[in-house]
């Protein structure tokens, strides 16, 4: 796996010490981050255009929250960052940082799918 | 689950948290169970019983603060620790939980350590809190119990389950426990002791209005006091009621009180059974005739009745009464808490009879029912178990259907057939005595019925005090020869017959309790050791029972004596309820007695105890152990001899004048040898003094003395004839005479008694001084200590204390160190 920003390998080995060494369930997890984290991003775009604080708010509260659990550190900023202009009861400014948010995405799902294949 | 694993329930929106800590604490071994938001979790939390829960804080509709605000509300929650579930930025809310009552937080992302230390932490202080809430609730059941106990409303197997603890705790139930039951049950005790006491206040308010007339059987009152008689040929009833169960509570009660406070406890049981029993008796208009120890035999007499069969029927209503009223006393608890169970079994039968008041009034009048009804009812008795009564056919037959019988007995010898009586198809009739006015018998015209020491006691209203468990002897007499039923002159017989062996037992200082017909045929009772007790009471039987062997030649109608002694413990006292008492004495031993005289078919026998406390009196022999009914082993059986000896003793002695019988009696209370100034000391008639030397020269001329050449001294020629001399004299009059002679020797070895000590405690002793023979006694004992002749000292000494032990003239330390002293005598065990 190449050095990255994308991933903190640190929160890997932690969630592998809270099961026990069981890389299939990793696997399993990693699986669903990235379909939920796909979600979230959509209901980002949706909160976003539709003008929805509060939904913007939440969305990114779990991606931020999700990202943190898988190390996935770039999207847990983006989605700290897209909570506090949730949070502001706006949504301005969101829709700049969706595409960051996007592109990231792209990233944590190589790097993670990487370390599905060489190394769980 | 193990001690430290739980049951979590996890509450998060982020399915990606959930799945995070359902397989991370499923991998730690807890169980857990996952709710999307507050809502849920309340209600998982109401339905199950969760160890912990997992709190996130930030959730769609009710968030965590709420959801935390809302298990804090309740009072059935509040005790499951909560921890906050948050991101490291959100450090605030977190501290806000806490305040609300979250025990801990934890930080995401979830580090596995962390994780584990704080949900372990929190486990162990719910667990501890549990462990608390737990011992909380159980110190309040013992609580509750203690004021319970107070309530009296205590019900200890509600501690069981604190019991059952292994701590501290569940001992302090245990002993709380035990405590309680132990207070419970004496609770118990002292309200049956104190209706026992209300009922005994009752009893002794009746004896306080006690008069000597209640020894009498009701029909003799009532024709007393109108001045009648009572016919000796009569028609009526017999009622015959056994008792069982009272020799188990007297055995109980001494256990358990001792021998005093038991035999008040048993007299009040007694009186509280026959009491009850005799109320039947009279309210049916019967008189209760005779005690035999357990058992009452009554009369229903057909005079005052209509018919005979309405008589028989009033019996047998009785008997039903006397069954329903010992239903109420079947069980009797013991102090200890032992229960005894008492029943009656009662026969009723039917027809002529004849009536008999017989005895010596100066001794005691006896009442009795004999005949060929007697006999009938004895049929009867054997069939009949406990709690039955039994009705004789012809009762059955004349009451048509007036008796309820579910069931005939049949005897196989007499083909005699009994009915089992359960009920009445109607109502008999209850036909009391009426009342007699307290004056209506003067005390003096009722004493013939009462022993004379009996007498004295129940006058003032104490008869109790005659109550005493003692060691007695039992002399058991049958005799054959009179045909009560036919024989017109059977009463004048009896009565002849009763007045020779009251005499007799007199003589000994024995007293006849009873006659009865019964299923051992005609037989008498006699104790000795009560009313009036001695050191000597099994000899004395032995000597009266040999005595009784030789009728004089005006009763030689009276055939097949049989004699049966045995001694033992012995409940004696007046006992019978306030409306008929009597004097019994009673006990194993007079059972014992009665199986011996029926097997004593040549003679006495004697029991073991009656051998091992006479025999330094008199010589037995030992026979081969028979087989008793009521005992399970062989029984030892010992014969006295001496008796023709004393046979030809008697022959030689009524040969001589009575004035000579007299110097020979006197002669024989003084001792093997005697001299002519002693004699004439001792002997009673002044005018007759002059020819004592006369009579003594008679008495060597038929070499029934002999005299030493150059000797002062007589002796008797043969010790027979000493003993049956002295024997023939009455008791009162040996006692006077031993007096005489005692005090003959204080005065004329007044310088020097030493030499006489042992003489003096004899005659002391024969006299009944006590506290002389004692003293006697004590320095012969010492004296032959000195001269290291162990084997008499001991026996002075143990001569002692049994005379000690029947008069009680002294402390109990100086008994204990004269007991000491008498071991340190010998080797052999001191009575």
């Amino acid at each position: 796996m190449p050095e990255s920003k994308t991933i903190d390998r640190t929160a890997l080995d932690n969630l592998l010490t809270l099961f026990r060494g069981d890389a299939a369930f990793l696997g399993q997890l990693i699986d669903t981050y990235l379909a939920d984290a796909a979600n979230l991003i959509a209901s980002l775009r949706g909160a976003v255009e539709a003008g929805h604080a509060d939904d913007l708010r939440r969305a990114a509260h779990s991606l931020k929250s999700n990202s943190a659990n898988l190390g996935a550190v770039g999207l847990l900023a983006l989605g700290r960052e897209l909570e506090e202009i949730g949070k502001g009861g706006t949504v301005n400014g969101a829709a700049d940082r969706l595409a960051a948010v996007e592109a990231e995405y792209e990233r944590v799902t190589a790097a993670l799918r990487a370390v599905q294949e060489n190394e769980l | 689950m193990p001690a430290d694993h739980g049951h979590i329930l996890i509450v998060d929106d982020n399915v990606l948290n959930r799945m995070v800590l359902v397989r991370a604490l499923a991998e730690q071994g807890h169980t857990t169970a996952a709710a999307h938001d507050g809502q849920e979790a309340l209600h998982m939390l109401r339905a199950g019983a969760f160890d912990a829960v997992l709190l996130d804080v930030v959730m769609p509709e009710m968030d965590g603060y709420e959801t935390l605000a809302q298990i804090k509300q309740d009072s059935a929650l509040r005790h499951i620790p909560v921890i906050m579930i948050s991101a490291v930025d959100e450090m605030d809310s977190v501290i806000r939980c806490i305040e609300m009552g979250a025990t801990d937080y934890l930080p995401k992302p979830f580090n596995a350590a962390l994780l584990e230390a704080r949900l372990n932490a929190s486990l162990a202080s719910k667990r501890l809190r549990d462990l608390e809430l737990e011992y909380l609730e159980q110190v309040g059941y013992v609580a509750d119990a203690a004021a319970a106990v107070e309530a009296s409303q205590f019900d200890a197997a509600r501690l069981d389950p604190v019991a059952a603890r292994s701590d501290a705790l569940g001992r302090l139930a245990r002993v709380f426990q035990r405590m309680a039951r132990e207070i419970h049950a004496r609770e118990q005790r002292l309200k049956a002791q104190l209706q026992q006491l209300r009922l005994d206040m009752d009893e002794r308010q009746r004896a306080a209005g006690e008069t000597v007339s209640v020894y009498l059987p009701m029909d003799r009152r009532q024709a007393l006091a109108r001045g009648k008689t009572l016919p000796e040929r009569a028609r009526g009833a017999a009622l015959f009621a056994d008792i069982s169960g009272f020799t188990l509570l007297t055995e109980s009660l001494a256990q358990e009180l001792g021998l005093q406070r038991g035999v008040e406890e048993l007299t009040r049981q007694l009186n509280q059974v026959f009491g009850a029993l005799v109320d039947a008796v009279h309210q049916y208009g019967g008189s209760v005739i005779s005690f035999s120890g357990d058992a009452i035999t009554c009369w229903f007499d057909a005079a005052p009745m209509a018919t005979w069969p309405a008589t028989s029927l009033s019996a047998v209503a009785c008997a039903l009464a006397m069954q329903t009223a010992m239903r109420q006393r079947e069980t009797i608890q013991t102090p200890a808490g032992a229960s005894i169970s008492i029943a009656i079994k009662v026969t009723v039968v039917a027809g002529p009879v004849r009536r008999f008041l017989v005895g010596d009034p100066q001794i005691q009048h006896m009442e009795m029912l004999a005949g060929h009804l007697l006999d009938e009812l004895a049929v009867g008795e054997h069939l009949a178990a406990r709690g039955d009564v039994l009705a004789q056919e012809a009762i059955v037959t004349a009451a048509g259907q007036a008796l309820e019988v579910p069931e005939w007995r049949v005897d196989d010898a007499t083909g005699k057939r009994f009915a089992v009586v359960s009920g009445l198809a109607q109502r008999v009739a209850e036909s009391p005595w009426p009342d007699l006015p307290p004056d209506s018998l003067p005390e003096a015209q009722a004493r013939p019925w009462l022993l004379p020491v009996v007498y004295d006691k129940a006058r003032g209203g104490k008869s109790e005090f005659l109550s005493e468990l003692r060691p007695a002897a039992a002399l058991l007499l049958q005799y054959q020869g009179l045909d009560y039923d036919g024989d017109d002159q059977a009463g004048r017989k009896l009565d002849a017959f009763v007045r020779w062996v009251q005499s007799v037992v007199a003589r000994h200082d024995g007293a006849l309790l009873q006659i009865t017909m019964g299923d051992k045929g005609s037989y008498l009772y006699a104790s000795f050791g009560a009313p009036v007790a001695h050191y000597d009471d099994a000899g004395r039987a032995v000597r009266a029972a040999q005595e009784l062997q030789f009728l004089p030649p005006e009763l030689s109608f009276i055939t097949g004596i049989q004699i049966g002694l045995a001694h033992g413990q012995m409940r004696a006292g007046t006992y019978g309820g306030a409306a008929h008492r009597t004097y019994g004495v009673m006990g194993d031993k007079t059972n014992l007695a009665a199986r011996l005289m029926l097997a004593a078919t040549d003679g006495i026998l004697c029991d073991e105890a009656i051998y091992r406390a006479a025999q330094g009196q008199m010589d037995f022999t030992a026979l081969p152990p028979i087989r008793v009914k009521g005992k399970t082993q062989p029984v030892a059986v010992y014969r006295p001899i001496g008796e023709a000896l004393r046979r030809r003793a008697e022959g030689l002695i009524d040969q001589l004048a009575p004035a000579q019988q007299l110097t020979l009696k006197v002669a024989s209370l003084i001792g093997p040898s005697f001299t002519l100034e002693l004699l004439r000391a001792v002997y009673p008639v002044e005018a007759d003094k002059p020819q004592l030397s006369e009579h003594l020269r008679v008495l060597l001329a038929k070499n029934v003395l002999a005299q030493r050449p150059a000797s002062a001294e007589y002796h008797f020629q043969d010790a027979g004839v000493q003993e049956t001399a002295y024997n023939l004299m009455l008791f009162a009059q040996r006692r006077q005479l031993h007096w005489a002679a005692a005090e003959w020797h204080e005065r004329a070895y007044a310088a020097d008694l030493a030499p006489h000590y042992p003489t003096l405690a004899h005659h002391w002793s024969k006299a009944e001084n006590v506290a002389k023979a004692i003293f006697y006694l004590e320095k012969a004992g010492e004296q032959a200590l000195a001269n290291r002749a162990y084997a008499e000292a001991r026996r002075y000494f143990s001569e002692s204390l049994a005379l000690d032990a029947h008069a009680s003239v002294l402390s109990e330390d100086y008994t204990r160190s004269k007991v000491n002293l008498a071991a340190s005598a010998g080797p052999a065990d001191v009575e």
